[in-house]
């Protein structure tokens, strides 16, 4: 790999063009692999698409700047109890909108402190919630019949359906 | 143009395997909550591998503790004590509510094993998570030794349990009579005379495939006995105890280090002023025929100041019973829990009218009985 190469470019599922340093994206196997084709290509003005929209990726390579330096290089307590601090504040994002984008995008891109950390995210969303606000953030219709309905409130009566 | 395919529709599709890894980390009562959703949700969260996946997961992140309280005259109370150290009470069943000498024969993956007495002799296989029970049909048999293990080998749990069926020259003959889950039905195991004129002094600690008795026969002194669930056999272990004053096996109990079976010792010094506890790990050689089978290593010897009666290994600490020391007699229970680490201790007074306690590992799941 040419030590000249810094940061690659890549292509949103929107169409939109977006930076991403070498070492970022060391954090996913997809995005390496592609660097390394790019690389080695000749042809080095093919630009390649990730199927990921700009509004969730400008997170996901926000998230991959900010924890490149420790991934490459390791780092001390201190620092990793501040990047901790950091995805605190980073989770907090509207829900509806991004969070199921991010999660979904992590897996894609096989990034598992991200996938991680958007699954504890979305699980600890879930605990308060009540049967029909769950149906509502996931978009999910309720298949059961009123007959199963009724079944299922006589079996857990500790559920909040409502 | 290269290429990754994904879906990232509006409303967003979430596969399955993206669901489990976020409900793997929801508590069990929050997955009963998720079944009423829909009939996919019900179906993932009722299919094996996902039992599986959050059992895993729980018992590495958040492996926690059963815990009996024993008070006077009140049914079997439980409680459960989680990685971030909150205690909360066990939901009963009807079986024990009325039982006032019900007992916990064991803890495994989330499934507990309880012996009562309400009316007449019953073992209850129960998940408390779920609030499910299986009653083994049984014949009362109230002397017999009781175990509870798993084997993820043949992915069934077992139920042992080791009574006298007539008295010989050198003691007790016994007759061992093991439960499958899996096949609903109890059936008698050919011992051999192994265990003739042994007697049992502990009820069965399961782990790793086995379940462990501390045994005693007159000839050989101290030992472990050991029943390998797959297998169905049993075999003699040496004990690594071997000071006469710590071969009391009321104050030895069996615990988990490193995912090894372990022994925790306990004995006083001085004039019973101080506690020496004594952790041991077991190694388990591959051959069988080998009389260096098995090894013990003494992992870690603490002293304590006052009397503390170790009871298991729990993540990285001793679950010691405090209950006994002068100044806090009056104030219930007492866990102490000591760091191997550090060695420092923290105390935990939990139960204002307890007299004692037992202590389980303890992993909630979602694990079916029926």
């Amino acid at each position: 790999m040419s030590s000249s190469v810094e940061a690659i470019t890549v292509l949103s599922s929107d169409g939109d063009e977006f930076k991403i340093t070498v070492s970022a994206a060391k954090l996913s196997k997809p995005l390496n692999w592609m660097l390394e084709d790019v690389c080695f290509s000749d042809d080095c003005d093919e630009v390649p698409t990730i199927e990921v929209n700009s509004k969730t990726l400008v997170k996901v390579i926000e998230y991959c700047e900010k924890h490149a330096p420790r991934a490459n290089s390791g780092a001390s307590d201190s620092d990793a109890e501040e990047l901790k601090k950091w995805d605190i504040e980073f989770m907090k994002m509207d829900v509806k909108d991004i969070l199921f984008h991010i999660l979904m995008a992590a897996n894609y891109l096989h990034m598992e402190g991200l996938y991680d950390l958007a699954c504890q995210t979305a699980a600890d969303l879930m605990k308060g919630m009540t049967v029909s606000q769950i149906r509502k953030i996931f978009h999910i219709k309720n298949d059961f019949s009123s007959e199963e309905q009724e079944q299922l409130r006589r079996q857990h009566p500790g559920c909040s359906f409502d | 143009m290269k290429q990754l395919k994904m879906e990232c529709n509006i409303p967003l599709r979430i596969p399955q395997e993206v669901l489990s890894s976020i409900f793997k980390r929801l508590p069990v009562r929050t997955l009963i909550q998720l079944q009423c959703v829909c009939k996919d949700w019900k179906n993932l969260l009722n299919k094996p591998f996902f039992i599986q996946e959050r059992l895993r997961y729980s018992a590495q992140e958040n492996p926690s503790l059963l815990i009996h309280c024993l008070a006077v005259l009140n049914p079997l109370e439980l409680y459960t004590f989680d990685s971030e150290m909150q205690v909360r009470p066990v939901e009963s069943i009807y079986l024990i509510e009325f039982s006032r000498g019900a007992t916990v024969i064991g803890s495994v993956n989330g499934l507990v094993c309880v012996k009562s007495n309400y009316e007449f002799l019953n073992i209850l296989v129960w998940n408390p998570a779920i609030s499910k029970f299986r009653l083994l049909t049984r014949k009362a048999n109230f002397s017999a030794k009781m175990g509870f293990g798993f084997c993820s080998m043949v992915k069934d749990y077992k139920v042992v349990s080791i009574s006298n069926r007539g008295h010989g020259i050198s003691g007790p003959i016994r007759q061992v009579e093991v439960y499958s889950l899996s096949t609903y039905s109890w059936k008698e195991v050919e011992v051999g005379g192994l265990l003739d004129g042994v007697e049992i002094t502990s009820d069965g600690f399961g782990t790793n495939g086995a379940i462990f008795w501390f045994g005693y026969k007159k000839a050989n002194g101290r030992f472990l006995v050991s029943y390998y669930i797959a297998k169905e056999e049993f075999a003699l272990i040496p004990s690594p105890i071997l000071a006469p004053e710590l071969i009391d096996s009321l104050r030895n109990r069996f615990a988990v280090y490193e995912n090894k079976l372990a022994l925790l010792s306990h004995t006083t010094t001085g004039n019973h002023e101080y506690s020496l506890i004594d952790l041991w790990v077991m190694e388990e050689g591959k051959d069988r025929k080998s009389e260096e089978r098995w090894s013990w290593t003494k992992k870690y010897s603490i002293t304590h100041p006052y009397l503390l009666l170790p009871r298991v290994v729990w993540r990285n600490m001793i679950v010691c019973d405090a209950a006994s020391e002068h100044e806090v007699v009056d104030h219930g229970l007492n866990m102490v829990l000591v760091n191997l680490t550090t060695n420092e201790s923290k105390r935990f007074a939990f139960h204002k009218y307890g007299i004692a306690f037992h202590v389980f590992s303890y992993v909630e799941s979602l694990v079916p009985v029926d």
